[in-house]
């Protein structure tokens, strides 16, 4: 940091692990949900000795996720499942607008997702419904081997100051450096959505002709989507960055990745980032020099 | 070229995995396959890896002579059941691991591909071909409208 607060550079340690500077005008910083805070929580001086840009205490809080809960169905007959693409082959935001009726906000989207490749078959896909081993493996595997058919139900997740990236107390990196902590729970809120979304899929699968249901309420590895972390907003006593990804508190300090995201929505969040470095990249083409 | 497991105890393994993955219905057992030199490669990712896998096979020799005095592979078919079920409890991320590793090698083998009816190939770049898209399955859909909000 100069004196003058602002950021005039980047310190960072090179592939031999010896510490380089990098001197720039104006910094960006594009490390997503977790990398995002940790480095900004990491940057501790005396004009920011909570972290840089931190003055709020909002860096790393609000994190939020896209819950995700799978039902699979199988079916009597082979579906030859295997020929699709893999990631979604039907989407569905029937469920995805607020309605105070199903007793929570927000709300989810499916995606229908092909059949398992024999592996995957085996081992239970991303639900962990493996196939046990032993005298019956024949039996159970032909039972469900190219007969299954996934629906994803992808929450909302709203934004809760709880839900949060922190600093390790002792885990650090190679180079000594604070790793991250997460802290989060699923919400009451989250938790009605996917019960709700995992019932109108199990309906979807039964009208379908599926004759057995295997659901998986909340998959622990999906928390693949990172948002919420230095969210944006114009108020500087309630948001990180502003709606151009610039910090309130650094002004030549830019974020660029999911941690500006105010809310997370129902879908998968990179064509919104991508779509959020455009229109930042454009401003600062446009504003460079005059910032 | 086997790495962790000695030629000695290759008959021990085949005979495990003819117990995680039986032979029926035209299909072979997984110890029927020349999966060691996959399960070798698994068992040599990392020095942990191979204590672990070492360690859980052993495991399996000497709970047969403890509760049987003879070669696992010598025992019944649920003699053998109630050994890997014994080691299953004793060290379950070794026998996790055992089974993925053997789902997987088995499963990518090239005979149960053929045998599944698939063709030994990867999907791509040859892809596979659809019967022409039937629109008349969007009738219902296209005519209830756009339950969309528009901004």
């Amino acid at each position: 940091m100069a004196r003058n607060g602002l950021a005039d550079g980047v310190v960072y340690h090179d592939s031999r692990g010896e510490v380089r500077e990098q001197k720039a005008r104006i910094v960006v910083l594009a490390c997503n949900g977790v990398g995002t805070p940790r480095l900004l929580l990491n940057s501790r001086s005396a004009l920011f000795p909570d972290g840089l840009a931190n003055g709020t205490g909002l860096v790393g809080r609000n994190l939020m996720f896209h819950p995700y809960a799978s039902v699979r169905g199988i079916f009597p007959d082979r579906l030859e499942g295997f020929k699709g693409p893999i990631g979604c082959s039907i989407i569905s935001q029937e469920f995805y607008e607020t309605d105070p009726a199903r007793g929570f906000v927000r709300g989810y989207s499916f995606q229908v997702a092909r059949g398992l490749s024999p592996v995957a078959t085996a081992l239970g896909g991303l639900g962990s419904q493996l196939i046990p081993w032993g005298s019956d493996h024949r039996r159970m595997f032909d039972a469900r081997w190219d007969r299954s058919i996934t629906i994803a139900v992808i929450g909302d997740d709203l934004p809760e100051e709880t839900n949060r990236v922190v600093l390790h107390p002792e885990l650090t990196d190679s180079d000594g450096i604070a790793a991250p902590q997460v802290r989060y729970t699923l919400s009451e809120n989250s938790r009605r959505m996917l019960d709700h979304g995992i019932a109108r899929a199990t309906e979807v699968l039964r009208a379908a002709g599926a004759v057995e249901v295997l659901a998986t309420p909340l998959l622990r590895t999906a928390g693949w989507h990172l948002m919420g972390t230095a969210r944006m907003g114009s108020d500087p006593r309630g948001s990180v960055v502003d709606g151009f990804g610039r910090c309130h508190e650094v002004k030549n300090l830019y974020i660029i990745d999911g941690s500006i995201m105010v809310t997370g929505g129902a879908v998968n969040p990179t064509s919104t980032i991508q779509a959020l470095a455009l229109r930042i990249a454009d401003r600062l083409a446009r504003e460079a020099r005059n910032l | 070229m086997a790495r962790v497991f000695a030629a000695s105890q290759h008959p021990l393994i085949r005979a495990v995995l003819n117990r995680l993955i039986p032979a029926g219905d035209g299909f072979p057992g997984a110890g029927d396959l020349d999966l060691l030199d996959h399960l070798d490669g698994a068992a040599c990712s990392s020095a942990e890896t191979r204590r672990m896998f070492v360690e859980g096979i052993r495991q399996v020799r000497l709970e047969s002579e403890r509760r049987h005095a003879r070669a696992f592979e010598e025992l019944a078919g649920a003699e053998k059941d109630a050994v890997l079920r014994h080691v299953e409890g004793a060290s379950p991320r070794f026998f996790e691991a055992l089974v993925s590793q053997v789902y997987q090698g088995y499963y990518s083998h090239p005979t149960v591909v053929r045998l599944l009816g698939l063709e030994v190939r990867p999907p791509q770049p040859l892809g596979h071909t659809l019967p022409p898209f039937d629109p008349t399955l969007m009738r219902s859909m296209s005519q209830r409208g756009a339950l969309y909000r528009q901004l």
